[in-house]
């Protein structure tokens, strides 16, 4: 699957998504930039919800910029702030490298460096690793590089904890194969700005105060990054891959998904990548909930967190998600490969810089 | 109340311990694997002689790509052994038919044998690959390592007089002796990680010299800070590498300037 490929796709998806919604499905298949979520357009972003999202990033920015002027705000309430709110910048990076959040492409961009340096990795590694290759599992016969698979501890908090470990520069080789045959200069160019950006400003706050940087920048930053990776193990180990419906792992929690910006419901977002965020509830309510087993929809992540790592030794054992949808009856989806597509119509909105999103006709090689 | 540096610099030092830890561990695992068969193959061991047209043979194929920068990378899609001649296996116990399906079989090959076979030989070879290899699918190649028909042999199960193979007790084709290939191996295992431990505890130390918080102990703490990003990728690096040979992922790349001619 290529970007080129992707966008030539698309139109199938499309096609399919359109008889999806005369059967009276509004939302299966949106088109990622045609679809205009309940919420409409609003001045600078594309959809009012946005606004959440630049919040969480002023949030953190905030709690960084106190953490590292005013000694008194080193404690440990505002670090562990700075961590979480750092984990939902790397959320933010998810939902922006999907759609971005302005209606300004070269916004998008700068926005992408500022997300860059909250995590110390370039935003754009989002585009490969998780619209073009995660959003495919394996369909192509190779390990998604960011497979629950790739730990193998017996103690499962162990792999819980190793996962970024092996998940991260597994991601980064993979990222690092793609831009040698991607004919996306206009990404490589952006990629470098944002490591830059992050490294840079992370050296120069180093350069004025090294340990108030090394302690109340750098572990935040480190912190978000390795979380988003976890969450690739939450989310789908013990889970069936291969399934329609039971691929992931859920966290329905109301309170839980408006922080999130609704990054609890991982199925839908799967099955329907066009699907702006703030949808995604609804859409896990109408079309997820009946055709799931029970045990991939969980209320609270910090209780499965409790039950599956701290008070259970080994690993879960994997849902048969085949025999739970063969119980569930009819399932009226785009294929997988439709899907794949629309995951990568995404990238190829938001792969590089305007002049090339805008003429996209290049493809660019998956490894 | 505020952290003191002295409590977050524990933590840190914990951080960067714990996931030295488990690298470490992970590491030990693959030693655990290597050793384990080592031991199964022991006793095993003998030479293979098959007939003199073609002997067990990997397969492997690649997918090339290019962006039209005078460069094809290759990335591996699978290898599996895809060719298992009937011959005779001289054994500790005696001499021995070999009669194996290749789903039981492992062709070790050495790594020129491969670098022989997926060498460009010329300027023609590399543009006859280029152009499809601009295809966002990639040229497919397949390549077939032979290993030759007089190499060794270990593993299986013997029934009667013939020696045989199922995915529990896989055979084992190797151009050098497998025995001496796990024992690379292990070596590599241990020294890679005995290096991470020692450049973590030496860092470590460091931090501890001179005045707290002094210069010396900065450049320690920049050290172990550059030594977390850098370690995780040396550690996914030695898991892949000493996967057994006919696991491993090639990869490898052509550049059109170095070909002749």
């Amino acid at each position: 699957m290529t970007l080129g490929e992707a966008a030539a796709r698309t139109s199938g998806a499309s096609a399919s998504s359109a008889s999806a919604s005369s059967a009276g499905d509004s939302s299966a298949g949106a088109n990622p930039t045609s679809a205009r979520p309940a919420g409409g357009e609003t001045w600078l972003v594309r959809h009012s919800t946005e606004w959440r999202q630049i919040g969480i990033v002023t949030a953190y920015w905030l709690t960084l910029s106190c953490m590292y002027w005013l000694p008194s705000y080193r404690n440990p309430a505002v670090l562990a702030l700075a961590c979480a709110l750092s984990f939902l910048n790397a959320v933010v990076i998810h939902n922006h490298l999907h759609r971005g959040i302005f209606h300004s492409k070269r916004l998008n961009l700068i926005f992408r460096s500022i997300l860059s340096f909250g995590n110390l990795y370039p935003a754009s590694a989002n585009i490969p690793a998780h619209n073009l290759v995660h959003h495919h599992f394996e369909d192509d016969g190779q390990w998604d590089w960011a497979d629950s698979r790739c730990v193998r501890f017996r103690w499962n908090l162990a792999n819980l904890v190793h996962f970024p470990n092996v998940a991260g520069t597994r991601t980064f080789n993979g990222v690092t194969a793609w831009a040698k045959t991607a004919r996306h200069e206009g990404f490589v160019r952006q990629y470098q700005t944002e490591l830059g950006f992050a490294f840079g400003l992370t050296a120069v706050l180093m350069i004025f105060d090294f340990w108030t940087t090394l302690f109340f920048v750098c572990v935040p930053q480190l912190y978000g990054a390795r979380c988003i990776l976890r969450i690739n193990i939450l989310q789908h180990d013990g889970a069936d891959i291969s399934s329609e419906w039971n691929h992931s792992r859920n966290f329905v929690g109301r309170a839980f998904n408006w922080i999130m910006c609704n990054n609890g419901y991982h199925t839908i977002h799967h099955n329907r990548a066009g699907l702006h965020w703030s949808e995604l509830d609804a859409a896990h309510r109408r079309e997820v909930a009946p055709r799931i087993a029970p045990s991939l929809d969980q209320r609270s992540m910090a209780l499965y967190l409790l039950r599956t790592y701290i008070l259970t030794w080994s690993r879960p054992r994997a849902v048969d998600g085949h025999a739970v949808e063969a119980r569930a009856g009819g399932i009226d989806l785009p294929s997988r490969a439709e899907r794949r597509a629309e995951a990568a119509r995404s990238a190829v909105q938001e792969v590089t810089a305007p002049e090339i999103a805008a003429g996209e006709t290049q493809s660019a090689a998956l490894p | 109340m505020t952290f003191e540096r002295e409590v977050m610099a524990a933590l840190c030092l914990g951080i960067v311990w714990v996931n030295t830890g488990l690298i470490v561990a992970h590491g030990l695992g693959d030693f655990r694997r290597l050793t384990q068969l080592r031991r199964r193959l022991a006793g095993t061991v003998g030479d293979f002689t098959g007939p003199p047209e073609a002997g067990p043979t990997l397969r492997i194929v690649q997918a090339g790509r290019t962006k039209g920068d005078g460069q094809i990378h290759f990335h591996d899609r699978r290898t599996e052994p895809c060719h298992v001649p009937s011959g005779l296996a001289t054994m500790p116990k005696g001499e021995f038919e070999i009669d194996a399906s290749p789903e039981g079989v492992w062709v070790w090959p050495t790594r020129e044998q491969v670098l022989a076979r997926t060498r460009c030989s010329s300027r023609e070879e590399f543009d006859q690959l280029a152009r499809p290899a601009l295809h966002a699918r990639g040229a497919e190649r397949t390549l077939e390592v032979d290993i030759g028909n007089r190499c060794k042999v270990a593993g299986g199960y013997l029934e009667g007089n013939v020696l045989r193979a199922d995915r529990e007790r896989p055979l084992v084709f190797s151009a050098d002796d497998p025995r001496a290939t796990l024992v690379g191996l292990e070596l590599r295992v241990v020294s890679v990680l005995l290096a991470i431990v020692t450049v973590a505890g030496l860092l470590t130390a460091l931090c501890f010299v001179g005045p707290a918080f002094g210069l010396v102990s900065a450049l320690a703490a920049l050290g172990l800070f550059g030594y977390f990003l850098l370690v995780q990728p040396v550690g996914v690096w030695l898991s892949e590498s000493v996967r057994l040979p006919h696991e491993l992922t090639r990869g490898g790349s052509w550049v059109r300037a170095r070909l002749p001619g």
